[in-house]
């Protein structure tokens, strides 16, 4: 009558999406946090040679106490979003290392990275007015925001994330059906 | 929920326990506690036939219509 699931353990599609999320989420562990702490590490050591000007969207400053502070804490703000958005990725990833695909928690990490994604764009292309407006240099209008790709692949993300949440709807309405 | 599942009511009237409803019918007994519960979206034709014919009784006196306020 009710055709019985395959179990999660013989699915094989199942554990192709759980071994794949396992291996990205090594690549990710690797990339931002080991090779991050070995950076900060060698730097340390004087093994790695940090070059001491900084460059923020093409302005050179000499070091970190000559960036204006609007401009400190644009950078800031940006930064923090980008972690964020990084974190919702890596529990997305650890939510199908678990077998968990279509779900509400799913919907709302990848909604939330695409708000991220667009709030990010929209600062960062706001970012050079403001550092030009610190600098007293002629601010440029940034009229080019919605070629930004931060901005556009998060309004696709946001997307996607409707159309899962509705996938998850007509899924949750067959599971229930007797 | 406006429909009513007296799945419970018939089970008692008939001395049935819901394990051996699930086995007759060939539903998992998680699925017809779904239902008992009031939890499930929607059933079947061929489910309710089969509950039915097993139970003896009519869909009517499983799925009961009750208006909301």
């Amino acid at each position: 009558m009710n055709t019985p699931e395959i179990p999660a353990n013989v699915n094989p599609r199942l554990s192709r999406i759980k071994k794949l999320s396992r291996i990205l989420k090594l690549v990710f562990l690797l990339y931002f946090v080991v090779i991050g702490l070995l950076m900060v590490l060698l730097g340390g050591l004087g093994q790695i040679h940090f070059n001491s000007s900084i460059r923020i969207d093409n302005q050179p400053f000499n070091s970190w106490r000559d960036v204006p502070a609007v401009v400190k804490t644009y950078t800031g703000i940006c930064c923090a979003l980008y972690l964020l958005g990084l974190m919702a990725f890596y529990r997305l990833l650890n939510l199908y290392e678990k077998g968990i695909i279509f779900s509400a928690e799913n919907v709302s990490q990848i909604r939330r990275m695409g708000q991220l994604a667009v709030f990010y764009g929209v600062l960062n292309a706001f970012l050079p007015v403001y550092a030009a407006r610190a600098l007293a240099l002629s601010p440029t209008i940034p009229l080019d925001i919605i070629s930004s790709p931060s901005f556009l692949a998060g309004c696709l993300t946001i997307i996607v994330a409707w159309v899962m949440d509705e996938a998850r709807k007509i899924q949750e309405e067959q599971d229930l059906t007797i | 929920m406006p429909i009513i599942v007296n799945l419970d009511v018939v089970l008692a009237q008939r001395k049935m326990r819901l394990n051996e409803l699930a086995e007759t019918v060939d539903i998992t007994p998680q699925n017809l506690s779904v239902l008992k519960t009031g939890k499930a979206k929607a059933i079947r034709f061929s489910t309710l036939e089969a509950i039915c014919k097993t139970l003896g009784c009519q869909p009517g006196e499983i799925l009961e219509y009750r208006a909301e306020d």
